[in-house]
């Protein structure tokens, strides 16, 4: 076919055809205008687990009855994940303690939760949409942005398309998605949460101010409980109060954030849909709630150093390097306290992390019991060169090689495959928190 | 058809383009303990992703004393398992 050949397609459900050439793609209004699609699981954990039941042939759909997704109680990770519709009727809420919810609702179903069959589902639903557009990024397990800019030629108009994946998505993998429509990534998030389940919304910038400015401010991305208390304080309740605040006010207030929740607020965002949100990571962090009670340091050692082979071997992982350590400890009476520390010479070392994290660790303590401890690294730089000083560990390149040639033997053979020797017991695992899973796509602050 | 959700043995033969067609299978009944079931005929085959677990689903046909029965099987890539799922 030449060059100036006319493709026939048809773009719109109107039922009307349009001829263009490819090399004036851009003529067309539809061509310009960029899309971006969001594609959120509806109740994700729970509606992939009824799926993988109904698909077994179990007789009832979670869907349907009072159930939710939540940690096991034994190990005291007892809190809710996920919950069905009809749970969410009787009031119970995502993160609320499972027995709380019992007492709600006495008849709840409670199921462990299955990351492989999140992470199986999750995969699913990306090389499904993946037939719509080349540009895909997952922002999370059940979200994915999609790029649907200059695809209208191929699958009509954005509406239309979005309720084809819509369809495919429940008559395929039997599980139901919101997609939110809108010209960046921000404004299609926040449509895609207007309402649910199995829904498809637009929320292009003549829509804001009648579909997104009335909603609380809380509803903003980024916004979450003390940013929602700051600014009810100044009295911003929507976020079209927030979007009509003068900038400087709110700069003064909450710092760059504010300029940047203001931008949200008027749809202001124009990240690009890309793979890779690695580059942004401020801080990287890993804490896990422990079985039983530590009461020795040497016990709480051990978690601590399980804990930092993860961080460490993540930081690694980003090609990254951190200067700050911080520990956070939550006792078994639930109060919380943190402390943390700048590093002399930034370091990605496991041994050099884990000793800082230790004598923080015994800074703060105050022989409390232990239930959660909590181990973070921030202020990252890249690891291509590092100041060093004359007071360094002589050691630090056969430490470094030691660290490299453990992550690649752990990467080819699993996590438990080599352990430092205070984690052979078992008691442990040897590179703790996180899910379990491996490459298990994490929310993320950052769009 | 009733709900059964058994796993079985199967004989299956896998021909050169790597589809799968049961031959023969077994299970395990309360009642009448080991039971051989031979596959005459598979009428219908459908790929089903739910929660993306692919799995297989063929109906078929067997002759029992004369009499034609359906049933349908399933298979189950990820475990490579297989299941008689109603008969």
């Amino acid at each position: 076919m030449g060059k100036d050949a006319i493709i026939k397609t048809n773009i719109c459900s109107r039922g009307f055809t349009y001829n263009y050439s490819k090399n004036r793609l851009k003529c067309g209004d539809i061509m310009n205008k960029r899309i971006i699609m969001h594609v959120d699981a509806n109740s994700a954990y729970l509606s992939w687990q009824a799926a993988y039941d109904l698909q077994r042939g179990a007789a009832i759909d979670l869907r349907d009855i009072p159930s939710v997704v939540g940690g096991s109680q034994k190990d005291r990770r007892g809190i809710v994940l996920a919950k069905s519709i009809p749970a969410k009727a009787f009031g119970i809420q995502t993160g609320e303690v499972i027995w709380q919810a019992r007492q709600k609702c006495p008849g709840l179903v409670v199921i462990p939760p299955n990351y492989e069959l999140y992470m199986k589902a999750s995969n699913a639903l990306y090389s499904l949409i993946k037939d719509y557009s080349p540009k895909i990024q997952r922002f999370s397990v059940d979200e994915m942005f999609l790029d649907y800019t200059g695809m209208g030629a191929f699958f009509g108009e954005p509406v239309e398309a979005a309720h084809k994946i819509k369809d495919r998505v429940k008559e395929e993998l039997g599980f139901t998605v919101n997609i939110g429509i809108g010209e960046n990534k921000l404004t299609a998030k926040i449509a895609g949460d207007l309402k649910k389940p199995d829904m498809v919304h637009t929320l292009y910038h003549y829509e804001i101010p009648s579909k997104m400015w009335i909603l609380p401010v809380e509803d903003l991305f980024m916004v979450g409980r003390k940013t929602k208390k700051k600014l009810k304080e100044i009295n911003i309740n929507t976020i079209g109060d927030l979007a009509n605040t003068d900038t400087k006010f709110l700069q003064n207030r909450l710092k760059s954030f504010g300029l940047l929740l203001w931008r949200y607020a008027n749809g202001i965002e124009d990240s690009a849909v890309s793979g890779n949100t690695l580059m942004n990571i401020k801080s990287i962090g890993n804490s896990t709630t422990i079985k039983f009670d530590v009461e020795d340091k040497k016990t709480a050692h051990k978690v601590l150093f399980s804990l930092t082979e993860s961080v460490a071997m993540r930081l690694r992982g980003a090609k990254a390097c951190c200067s700050i350590v911080s520990v956070e400890v939550r006792t078994s009476q639930l109060n919380f306290y943190s402390h943390q520390r700048k590093l002399f010479t930034p370091t990605c070392i496991t041994s050099e992390i884990f000793a800082m994290a230790a004598e923080l660790f015994e800074e703060c303590w105050g022989g409390e019991k232990i239930r959660h401890l909590g181990v973070r690294v921030s202020g990252l730089y890249g690891d291509d060169f590092v100041q060093s000083s004359l007071f360094d560990d002589r050691n630090r390149e056969k430490r470094e090689a030691l660290d490299s040639a453990i992550d690649s033997i752990r990467c080819k053979y699993g996590k438990s495959s080599i352990m430092r020797a205070v984690l052979a017991d078992y008691e442990f695992l040897p590179v703790s928190g996180g899910v379990g899973e491996d490459d298990y796509a994490m929310m993320s602050s950052i769009l | 058809m009733k709900l059964m959700r058994k796993p079985i043995e199967v004989i299956a033969l896998f021909d050169f383009e790597g589809n799968a067609v049961p031959i023969r299978f077994r299970y395990e009944d309360e009642s009448q303990g080991l039971c051989v079931i031979k596959v005459d005929k598979v009428i219908k085959k459908d790929k089903d992703k739910f929660a993306g677990n692919a799995m297989i689903k063929y109906t078929c046909e067997t002759c029992d004393d004369g009499a034609v029965k359906l049933f349908e099987l399933r298979y189950e890539i990820d475990s490579l398992k297989w299941y008689l799922y109603k008969m």
